[in-house]
């Protein structure tokens, strides 16, 4: 029967009441002392008045692009640890230079961000 | 010190050699592109090393293995076979052709060679992808490794309003239909709980019919992947997006989106159509009957009142879409038909804008067919190279463009598609209408103002060659029949 | 050299020639051009001479070669074969053409010294011979038809030579217009024969298997006619273009427009004997259609009599020519017409030569006169043109049919045929007789007012006018001795029975023709006398009128009888095809081209598919609003509508 997924069901429950937990917990503890500064409701340099249809400064963009770039490297490469002894005794050093590569082809990718400046908030206009 | 063993048997590895150049090409660009410190410099070397690339990857291509038959390689994500050895000639040579025409005109549309060239050689390494993908992991892989550097490519003029409007759209209708695509794939795999074109193929011969050909999930899924593939080349009514973004977009990258994107998404729709889903093909000939019959209409009669070149060759090329896919009734015999209207095709409008790019002259793009008038006067060579180019758009003898028309055409009614093969003909005679639009503003108006730039005689040159071989195959179709129909027999 | 070989070079180095002039002509120069064309004849000539030559030593049974040069077309139940084949049927043609062709070739050398189209004119001429020599020597019936369309080619190439002249060009358009009516009809008896064979199983159009399969063909019909009857009539039809009969003979005076060689050459010699050719070769079929051998007879020999009328008061020496082209090709058909296929060849080949001669001589008096053609204003260039006179006496002397010259002895077997053959008559031959008297009276009254007499032009003029170089009069006297001595080929039966002489031509020709042989009556001689006192007697009648009167023709319609009149005049035949033609097409295609195409074909059929069109055109584009989300929509649409028509259609 559906009874499979009563375990499901079990799990949400968990998770909404962790959060709800989690969030009810601060509120008995800390002292509340809210000034005007503490109230906005992002506290990350960027004023929230007016539309939310302003144009970012690109660099988020960029900044962010790299970060993807490098968090999806380390999902591949967390496994690959994970297995990397017994794969190092039946397959020798291939899955090394296997991983090598992936990183390699990345790294060219970080040197050339590198190199264009983009890793900098200031983006130095390189001399043409 | 660790033994050194290869990961793959080198038979393998032979298979990959045309991705690998490509993509080692694409790394190479970038070191080129942080390694030098002038801008030219940059440039030439990023365009050799491009080159170098296309060239290594055609001398790569399995030709000598045309007879083998097809295997899959890398635990089953790709095929080695003649069907991808013949787009790897295709794709190389596009590739190089590409960078050939184009290179001349970056400067006019505020382009930096090097950008251009790293991405497009990038962009060329998901179509090498593209076209040996063996499953729907890898084919999605291969479309997004392709396309996102063409959005970027899109946008990629500095300064250009229309250039970024079109990047934009081509971006968001794009991620659109890859979306659609994945949510095709994603019920596929549901329904047949495979990745792989070889077991989805096995598991529709052998489930029962209610769960497996006439499973409407899986129909449904099939239909999705459909429009996704369908998007990429261009055919109604996913084709919105075409004229728009060919116009708005640099020439050059008009051209790599017309001539490889196009090929490589055609090769992987047969593959996809032949190799895993060839069973249902009493579904989807009838969607591929109306996706093409619209195109034809849609791309022909909207080319008509097209005063832009770049746009007149958007809708033509929707049109060229519905030819093509009339290739598609030559199934389940080989689909070679398909196959050499795609190169043909590629080929033909490669060179209809290479010497577009080749005749602006004046300082911004060629666009307007205005712009043409009395070229033949101006340039007399160029010009007969133009219109070679654009009687074999127009399927006229003895351009390579009739030989395939005349192969897609014969499938259809061979497959008994009288009515859409006659379809075919009657919108084909829109297409010589604004095609010899173009030709009579050449030869036959005055000249327009010129100021009369340097042009470059080695683009000249190559562009000439490429009308040669657009009249050698249009003269002695055989052998490229012959070649299409050899590689494309062996995907079933 | 194989006899193959030589066939083939026989047609292909007049081609070559051609060629040569026509594509390099203007880098290796004028005079060149001309020593070209005139060296490819010679060879042509000389091959052909071997070639025939070669066929003779075969037995006579034998007598038929076939040289294939490659397969034309092969459409499955249709095969022809570039061949050509060489009997003595074309073995006789070949000759005359090759050898005539030389002459006239040469004669061209000095004729077009100073003409600047020279290369252009010897590439023409090359080519002409070439077609010519594809139309006798084709193994088919559509190697053959090429060759006849390639002779009108040339020939519309030649009459219009001169195009910067507008009733020159008019009339190259007037005779290749003309010959297209019969064109039209040899390729329908053509079709039909075709058609017949291929009915029965084995299509064919060459010669020798059309003639194979006479039996299936004898059997066909079309409706209730029998298809013998309609091929033949067909082609016949097709002849009367070719070779000026009536009713469609109205080009060849007009043809007259071009270079004099090329009247000699096209419009006297060869081209226009391509229909004698063709009836003779397709002799077999004729025999199974009586009706129109008897048809043959009578158009021909009407045609003799009423280009014989026109050519009596004709006043420009080469219209005069070109009537009495026109009425010897008449005696030509009439002599096919009664069965008597050696007398229509024997007919060809001595015309060729005499009025090949008459033609040449013609150009020649034009030639000294510089360009003059009006016989009224000629008389007493006896003196001043030795060469020419004599020779135009020689040929004046044969075509009048007087003995022993050859044009009496070619002429005398027709009339001999037509009234002794199973298809003659009495009537057919008194027709023969009259038009026999007139040639003679219209030939020496030309010949009079031209040579004999007191000069009727200029006093100055008169002295500028001088013989031709020898370049021009040589030929002209090689073709004397022939037009003198030719009738040897094919003595009269009597004659060559009394001097126990064979028979050349007729021996030659045995195994091509139906053998159905004329009795050999006893009415030879007395037939011949009589022939031979009417010559004498239109001879004596023009000298007695132009010589000793000293008439001169005059141009006033008020001192004209009115049958003199209607004869210059022509007998209103070419204002009666443009009334009852010419008028009524043009009138015909006015229609269509106005009221029709402008504003029903025009407007409707060229004007409103665009403007739909573009309309819809219009639509299309007007989707393509440039709003992402407006294409979102279609591409959502397009999605929908795949989705649910594979829901549907899984119901």
């Amino acid at each position: 029967m559906h009874f499979d997924y009563l375990s499901v069901l079990v799990l949400v429950a968990l998770g909404i009441g962790n959060v709800l937990f989690m969030v009810a917990l601060p509120k008995l503890l800390r002292p509340s002392k809210p000034n005007p500064q503490k109230l906005v409701a992002y506290e990350c340099g960027e004023n929230p008045v007016g539309t939310s249809w302003i144009q970012y400064n690109a660099r988020f963009f960029s900044v962010a692009l790299v970060f993807v770039v490098f968090d999806v490297e380390i999902v591949f490469m967390f496994p690959w640890a994970v297995v990397f002894k017994s794969l190092y005794k039946t397959q020798g050093c291939v899955p090394f230079w296997e991983m090598f590569t992936f990183v390699l082809v990345l790294l060219v990718g970080l040197a050339y961000l590198w190199a264009q400046g983009l890793l900098e908030w200031v983006k130095s206009v390189r001399k043409a | 010190m660790l033994p050194i063993v290869l990961p793959v048997d080198t038979g393998d590895l032979t298979a990959l050699g045309p991705l690998l150049a490509v993509l080692i090409a694409a790394l190479g660009v970038l070191t080129v592109d942080m390694t030098f410190e002038r801008e030219e410099a940059r440039g030439r070397w990023s365009f050799i090393v491009g080159l170098v690339g296309a060239g290594l990857a055609a001398g790569c291509a399995s030709l000598w293995q045309w007879e083998a038959p097809g295997r899959a390689i890398l635990g089953g994500a790709l095929y080695a076979d003649a069907f991808s050895s013949f787009f790897d000639v295709l794709l190389a040579t596009l590739l190089g052709l590409t960078l050939v025409v184009s290179w001349y005109c970056l400067d006019r549309v505020k382009v930096k060679p090097a950008e251009f060239t790293g991405l497009a050689v990038l962009s060329f390494s998901g179509m090498f992808l593209m076209v040996r993908a063996a499953d729907m992991l890898t084919l999605f892989l291969a479309i997004e490794l392709m396309s996102l550097p063409v959005y970027v490519l899109a946008g990629l003029s500095a300064g250009s309003k229309t250039g970024r409007e079109a990047a934009l759209k081509y971006f968001v209708l794009g991620s659109l239909a890859s979306a659609i695509l994945l949510y095709g794939m994603a019920l596929v795999y549901g329904v047949t709980a495979s990745l792989g074109y070889t077991d989805i193929a096995g598991y529709l011969a052998t489930a029962s019919r209610e769960s497996g050909v006439e499973n409407p999930l899986f129909l449904a899924g099939l239909a999705l992947m459909l429009v996704g593939l369908g998007f990429k080349v261009a055919a109604a009514p996913f084709h919105m997006w075409t004229p728009d973004v060919y116009e708005g977009a640099p020439t050059p990258v008009t051209t790599l989106m017309a001539s490889g994107v196009r090929a490589a998404a055609a090769a992987a729709l047969l593959r996809f159509l032949a190799g895993a889903v060839l069973l249902t093909r009493g579904h989807w000939m009838m969607l591929v009957w109306a996706l093409a019959a619209l195109s034809m209409i849609a791309g022909n009669v909207g080319a008509l009142a097209q005063t832009n070149v770049k746009r007149l060759l958007a809708y033509s090329g929707i049109a060229h879409a519905g030819y093509m896919l009339l290739g598609l009734f030559a199934l389940p015999r080989g689909a070679g038909g398909f196959s050499m209207y795609v190169a043909v095709y590629a080929l033909s409008v490669l060179g209809a804008f290479g010497a577009l790019q080749w005749f602006d002259d004046r300082g911004r793009e060629t666009v307007d067919i205005e712009d043409l008038a009395g070229a033949g006067k101006r340039h007399p060579w160029m010009a007969s190279v133009m219109t070679v180019f654009l009687l074999s758009l127009a399927g006229i003898p003895p351009t390579a463009g009739f030989a395939a028309k005349w192969f897609v055409f014969a499938a259809a009614v061979q497959a008994g598609y009288v009515g859409l093969a006659l379809l075919g003909v009657m919108t084909s005679l829109f297409g010589a209408y604004y095609y010899l639009r173009v030709v009579i503003a050449m030869w036959m108006d005055e000249p327009a103002d010129i100021s009369g730039a340097d042009q470059s005689p080695t683009t000249g040159l190559v562009l000439g060659l490429l009308a040669l071989a657009v009249l050698f195959i249009g003269c002695f179709p055989g052998w490229l029949w012959f070649l299409a129909d050899l590689a494309s027999s062996k995907l079933v | 050299m194989g006899l193959e070989t030589l066939i083939a070079l026989v047609v292909l180095l007049p081609l070559a020639g051609a060629a040569l002039n026509g594509f390099f002509g203007q880098l290796h120069g004028k005079r060149l051009s001309g020593y070209l064309a005139c060296a490819v004849m010679a060879a042509s000539f000389a091959c052909a001479a071997s070639a025939v030559a070669g066929l003779s030593g075969l037995s006579p049974a034998s007598r038929s070669v076939t040289s294939v040069l490659y397969t034309w077309m092969d459409a499955s139940s249709l095969r022809v074969e570039m061949a050509f084949t060489l009997d003595p049927l074309s073995g006789v043609m070949i000759l005359v053409v090759t050898g005539v062709g030389f002459l006239i070739h040469v004669y061209s050398l000095g004729y077009m010294a100073h003409d600047d189209g020279r290369v252009r004119y010897f590439s023409y001429l090359n080519l002409f011979v070439f077609f010519m020599l594809v139309l006798v020597l084709g193994a088919s019936m559509p190697v053959m038809f090429l060759g006849w369309e390639g002779v009108g080619l040339c020939s519309y190439l030649l009459i219009g030579f001169w195009f910067e002249d507008a009733a020159k060009a008019t009339a190259g358009k007037k005779a290749f217009l003309t010959n297209r009516v019969g064109d039209m009809f040899f390729a329908l008896g053509m079709f039909s024969l075709f058609w017949a064979t291929y009915q029965a199983g084995s299509g064919t159009l060459a010669f020798a298997g059309l003639k194979a399969n006479k039996h299936l063909i004898e059997q066909a019909t079309v409706g209730a006619v029998p298809l013998a009857t309609f091929a033949a009539l067909c082609l016949f039809i097709g002849a009367t273009g070719k070779s000026a009969q009536i009713p469609l003979y109205v080009w060849l005076p007009d043809a007259m427009a071009g270079p004099t060689p090329v009247s000699a050459l096209i419009h006297a010699a060869t081209m226009v004997t391509a229909g004698v050719y063709m009836v003779a070769r397709m002799s077999w079929l004729y025999q199974m259609a009586p009706g129109v051998m008897e048809l043959v007879a009578w158009i021909g020999a009407l045609t003799a009599l009423f280009a014989a009328a026109i050519g009596l008061a004709a006043t420009d020496i080469k219209k005069v020519l070109a009537y009495s082209t026109i009425s010897q090709l008449g005696y030509m058909f009439l002599g096919v017409g009664v069965g008597g296929y050696v007398a229509g060849i024997f007919h060809l080949v001595t015309h060729a030569f005499f009025k090949g001669l008459l033609f040449l001589g013609a150009g020649s008096v034009i030639h000294g006169c510089h360009g003059n053609q009006d016989i009224r204003k000629m008389g007493g260039l006896k003196d001043k043109m030795p060469w020419t006179f004599w020779t135009f006496l020689v040929a004046t002397w044969a075509i009048a049919g007087l003995p022993p010259f050859a044009g009496f002895v070619s002429k005398d077997e027709i009339l001999y045929e037509a009234y002794n053959s199973p298809h003659g008559s009495l009537a057919l031959w008194l027709a023969g007789v009259v038009a026999a008297v007139m040639t003679a009276f219209y030939m020496f009254r030309l010949f009079t007012l031209t040579f004999l007499g007191a000069p009727r032009m200029g006093k100055k003029d008169f002295d500028h006018v001088h013989e031709s170089p020898a370049v021009m009069t040589v030929p002209l006297a090689v073709l004397a001795g022939l037009s003198a001595v030719g009738g040897a080929l094919n003595l009269p039966g009597g004659i060559a029975h009394a001097l126990h002489l064979p028979r050349v031509l007729s021996d030659w020709l045995a195994p091509v023709f139906p053998v159905e042989a004329t009795a050999h009556a006893s009415n030879e001689w007395a037939l011949m006398g009589a022939s031979v006192l009417v010559a004498l007697a239109g001879t004596l009648g023009a000298l007695h009128v132009y010589y000793r009167q000293k008439t001169v023709p005059v141009a006033d319609n008020a001192r004209l009888t009115v049958p003199v009149r209607m004869a210059r005049d022509k007998f209103y035949v070419d204002e009666a095809y443009d009334i009852l033609i010419v008028k009524p097409v043009r009138g015909l295609g006015r229609f269509l081209a106005g009221p029709i195409d402008k504003r029903v074909i025009d407007r409707v059929l060229a004007e409103l598919p665009p403007a739909v069109a573009y309309w819809l055109s219009a639509r299309v584009t007007s989707l393509q609003n440039g709003n992402v989300q407006a294409y979102a929509v279609v591409l959502f649409g397009g999605t929908v509508a795949i989705l649910a028509y594979l829901t549907l259609y899984l119901r």
